[in-house]
């Protein structure tokens, strides 16, 4: 069961890295944290246009 | 529409076993290595819009060259420097399109046709230096321009355009925060990775082909980022390297002078071994108009054609960058190093464009200058066309690569190297 469930802006988390974001594709992401406080992130993935 | 998400082949391979491998630095690993002896440093300097052929290539071969109205501002460093003609990165063409090639010998766009990507020699060498210093390498950048450097990911490494705000970086402090609190960042950074690098082991069995090689490289920007953490928690709580050089100002002719401050701290970063690798992109952006005598743009006057008026302005400009590129070798060769030596003593510097001829937006007959010690210099070497056959720049790339201590025999579109013409 899941305590608390948030999407995470992984593109300001690359950003504050100093790497550069164009040419980036960066996935929807969304972090979870459980009832014990453990952390699992989880990625999405959105099927390319055919 | 959704957007594509996912790009590259090495992605399997990343996320296979219980962890993603993150690739590090193997400089870590050199930390014991002969203080006594001066480091080796690597400096590669891209003109986006290269020089006018006809003023820049020697007409001599060998040691018979005869200076160019372009090399004369490097008349003093002839023994220290060698000219070269006729190489080419094979394959790469598109006039400005190709210019970012220039240090790997690939296009962005063909990179997956090779096993390193599009990675330029600057990377390839920190990923071997990097580890040892506080910025594994430096981007420099003026004139708003190409993208001069790139990862094995197939992403560009941003430049740094305000010289005096890597003055700032290189040697004052930049956070008020903690050390400790730094620490906890640093820390949570390394957290999430992780998190990110589970993650994307359950993805991976779910890609198309298209979709891993997105992923792949938002993959190794992953990597990037841990091994750029790891830096910072290796360097967080060692001091600042100290400068008795000043925060590069401007107030000249506002073209060159932004030319020159990037030099200057770049000479600075490679004194204080701040870094040992600095890559510095000159940009078709520069304002060339604000030097006197310049009334069109860099790129139109780039297309120079035969226009008296164009050529003669288009002069100007290269004969300025050139002089400041006399002056940074100057302030290199009055930089005193380990052992009695001078910081060009130990420099690799390449100036030179991806580039051939900027008025027939040919990537042909790249102009390249080899400067720095390590090499048999003094001469124009000049490698003719077997056929259609042409010696790839990155022949000479990874020469550079070996004498940087790095043991690769292949790089970009190489076919060989130059070592018997250079060590």
């Amino acid at each position: 069961m899941s305590k608390d469930q948030n999407p995470l802006n992984l593109r300001a988390f690359i950003k504050s890295s100093g790497i550069a974001l164009r040419n980036l594709s960066i996935p929807p992401a969304t972090k979870t944290v459980n009832m014990d406080g453990e952390a699992k992130i989880t990625i999405t993935i959105e099927k390319s246009p055919k | 529409m959704k957007t594509p998400f996912m790009h590259r082949r090495h992605f399997l391979q990343a996320v296979s076993g219980a962890a993603l491998a993150f690739p590090w630095f193997s400089g870590l690993a050199l930390q014991g290595a002969d203080a006594s002896k001066a480091p080796r440093r690597l400096v590669c300097i891209g003109l986006d819009f290269g020089v006018r052929p006809e003023s820049f290539f020697p007409t001599g071969q060998g040691t018979n060259l005869e200076l160019t109205p372009l090399l004369k501002p490097l008349e003093r460093w002839q023994r220290k420097m060698t000219v070269f003609s006729q190489l080419e990165h094979p394959g790469v063409q598109g006039g400005h399109y190709g210019v970012h090639a220039f240090l790997s010998g690939v296009r962005r766009e063909q990179a997956s046709q090779y096993a390193d990507g599009c990675v330029t020699i600057d990377q390839v060498a920190e990923e071997h230096l990097g580890g040892l210093t506080r910025l594994p390498s430096l981007c420099l950048g003026v004139g708003r321009g190409d993208d001069i450097s790139w990862t094995r990911s197939g992403i560009a490494v941003p430049k740094m355009e305000d010289p005096g705000a890597v003055f700032d970086l290189l040697f004052r402090p930049q956070r008020k925060s903690t050390a400790s609190s730094r620490l906890a960042e640093l820390n949570e950074n390394d957290s999430v990775l992780s998190l990110i690098a589970e993650d994307a082991k359950r993805v991976a069995t779910r890609l198309d082909r298209w979709d891993r090689e997105k992923m792949d490289e938002f993959m190794g920007a992953m990597r990037d980022f841990e091994r750029a953490n790891a830096t910072n928690k290796t360097w967080l709580d060692k001091p600042l390297p100290v400068t008795a050089g000043k925060r590069p100002t401007l107030g000249g002719d506002g073209c060159m002078d932004q030319v020159r401050a990037n030099f200057d701290v770049a000479a600075l970063a490679l004194q204080a071994d701040a870094t040992r690798i600095i890559t510095l992109n000159i940009g078709g952006g520069l304002p060339v108009t604000n030097i006197p005598g310049i009334t069109r743009g860099y790129h139109d006057l780039s297309h120079s054609g035969q226009d008296p008026d164009k050529l003669r302005q288009l002069h100007i400009i290269e004969s300025a960058l050139m002089a400041e590129f006399d002056r940074f070798l100057e302030k290199l060769s009055t930089m005193k190093d380990i052992g009695g030596t001078s910081l060009l003593d130990n420099t690799t510097v390449v100036f030179g464009s991806g580039m051939g001829n900027a008025s027939a937006h040919a990537n042909t007959n790249l102009p390249v200058i080899l400067a720095g010690g390590g090499f048999k210099h003094g001469r124009h070497l000049f490698f003719p066309k077997n056929g259609r056959q042409q010696t790839p720049l990155c022949d000479l790339y990874v020469t550079l690569l070996q004498q940087m201590g790095v043991e690769r025999d292949k790089f970009g579109s190489n076919k060989g190297n130059l070592n018997q013409l250079l060590v």
